[in-house]
């Protein structure tokens, strides 16, 4: 193994465990927004229905 | 057919719970707010994986991975500018900070309000020429490889591409961004869950060694060093990153999909920290599928088609069973990247062409349903000319790089035009003008140049058109400044 195929190989493991990580992250955080989200479109829509 | 009865069954079920989720969500739109950018009220983690879905498509995972069965590591230098470019637009809030703080719904309204309606009208038909090319060779590259998954003979590759984009257009239709936010939540579970799956199975039964050995065996040195033979004749060396920068940080203010993203953040905080964070996310994006091309090299040889390697891949690496499931995440990311873009060039025709020509006409804005109803007519339009430029369009050298230069059409003079048009009080209309029409140059140039040219010199045409668009505006702004003066002596004498 050269240097540059040290570097990707690196490169691609790392890619790997952050996005895994971040996925992970995203999708558990994601829920309570989701319900926020909904909430004020609610609010909104009832405003304008009034 | 290569897929079980279980297969079959996870792809319909997920469809359904799609489907319904998208119907659903039609009760919460109310005025176009909520339609184009879900009343500004998306959350970090929302954004972000919003972002994510829509960014990543299954032709997103056939053009890397091409790249990488082509070119082998040195590809892998794709997600450098990419990643660089988000995360210094998201730190230092370039551009985007004042985009957010004028509340803008779309980037042609940025014109309007800077420029004159006639400037908006210009860059809202390259957007939409530009945007529609570069979608319209979606459904073909994509109803390909799911029927080379699936095992469906290519010659119900147009029924395949009908089924798709009606389902996608159903629930977009009903539901616009609201919709979208929801079934990309659902969709970035499938699909994040998939890329992971295939990355570390593949690892696993091809061996890390034989990756390697594939690359050094087919490139040699050139597959390895990105500086090879030298950092200015490489494909992906000096000229290819200073082009991919300039075009990336055009591409995360100014690309439709992208910016709609960051105008349905609820705050200016919270979209310059969705482009920081879609930094480390994008390096991802384009890491593990070129990764999946040079495995695809290493499992299946050279000798295979270079935009099929991926599928080809997944059926012959995939267990059945596995498949379905692996299936139904690629659909997933396919109908989100779909359902988003079928939003945005929509929303430019109808909001920035056919908008500002009845509002240049009568004097007079568009009620919101109005808008919201030719919203609508617009995406059916954008559908059927999609199929159609997919059954007859061939690509020609990387699909990558025809992908880039589509966009390229419009991209070098917005990125210049926003610049100057928020950080330079004197910038002309005339300066606008010569920068957007001297940055569509180059990219016209590469969309009719024969394939041996344009494989050669796309980096040269990319940096090209900006360097152009750039001359473009301070021309334009000197001469627009000179034709005023001379105005005002002649009214003096």
């Amino acid at each position: 193994m050269n240097g540059y195929t040290i570097f990707w190989t690196i490169v691609i493991f790392f890619s790997l465990i952050s996005f895994t990580l971040m996925s992970f992250k995203m999708l558990i955080m994601g829920i309570p927004e989701l319900r926020d989200m909904f909430r004020q479109l609610r609010e909104t829509n009832r405003k304008e229905t009034l | 057919m290569n897929l079980s009865y279980l297969d079959i069954a996870i792809i319909i079920i997920y469809l359904i719970l799609i489907f319904y989720s998208g119907s659903v969500m039609k009760k919460y739109v109310g005025g176009i707010g909520d339609y184009l950018v879900a009343d500004r009220s998306m959350g970090f983690h929302l954004g972000l994986l919003s972002m994510m879905c829509t960014e990543i498509g299954m032709i997103t995972y056939v053009y890397y991975a091409e790249m990488g069965f082509k070119a082998g590591f040195v590809a892998l230098m794709v997600a450098f500018p990419t990643s660089l470019a988000f995360y210094i637009v998201g730190r230092t809030g370039f551009i985007i900070k004042p985009l957010l703080e004028m509340r803008i719904m779309t980037i042609p309204e940025f014109f309007s309000r800077k420029f004159n309606n006639s400037i908006r009208l210009y860059i809202g038909v390259l957007m939409a020429i530009g945007g529609i090319l570069n979608f319209g060779v979606f459904p073909g590259v994509e109803a390909n490889f799911i029927n080379i998954v699936t095992g469906v003979p290519q010659e119900y590759v147009l029924l395949t591409m009908v089924i798709m984009l009606t389902i996608v257009l159903l629930y977009t239709v009903m539901g616009g961004m609201v919709s979208v936010i929801l079934t990309n939540y659902l969709q970035y579970a499938l699909l994040s869950l998939g890329m992971i799956f295939i990355t570390i199975y593949g690892i696993i039964q091809i061996g890390w060694d034989n990756i390697v050995e594939a690359v050094s065996s087919n490139f040699g040195e050139k597959g390895i060093n990105p500086f090879f033979p030298s950092a200015t004749e490489s494909e992906f060396g000096i000229g290819f990153i200073i082009w991919q920068i300039l075009f990336w940080t055009s591409i995360i203010v100014s690309w439709q999909a992208i910016s709609m993203r960051l105008f349905s953040s609820k705050d200016t905080k919270t979209g310059k920290r969705i482009y920081v964070w879609s930094g480390l996310m994008f390096l991802s994006r384009a890491i593990l599928p070129v990764f999946w091309g040079i495995m695809a090299l290493a499992y299946l040889g050279s000798s295979i088609e270079s935009l099929e390697a991926l599928p080809l891949l997944i059926i012959k690496l995939v267990p059945k069973g596995i498949l379905g499931l692996l299936l139904a995440a690629l659909l997933a990311a396919s109908m989100s990247t779909y359902s988003s873009y079928l939003l945005s060039w929509s929303s430019v025709v109808s909001q920035d062409l056919i908008g500002t020509v009845i509002k240049l006409a009568t004097g007079k804005e568009l009620s919101s349903d109005r808008q919201l109803l030719l919203s609508r007519i617009t995406m059916a339009a954008v559908m059927i000319f999609i199929i159609w430029w997919s059954l007859f369009h061939k690509i020609e050298g990387y699909l990558y790089f025809y992908l880039n230069m589509t966009g390229m059409l419009f991209i070098p003079g917005t990125l210049v035009c926003l610049t100057f048009g928020i950080y330079y009080a004197k910038t002309r209309s005339t300066g606008a003008f010569l920068a957007i029409t001297m940055g569509a140059i180059p990219p016209l140039a590469y969309l009719v140049l024969p394939e041996d040219v344009k494989t050669t010199y796309a980096s040269e045409m990319g940096w090209g058109g900006f360097l152009l668009s750039l001359i473009g505006m301070i021309i334009g702004n000197l001469a627009h400044d000179l034709i005023g003066l001379n105005k005002k002596k002649h009214n003096n004498i």
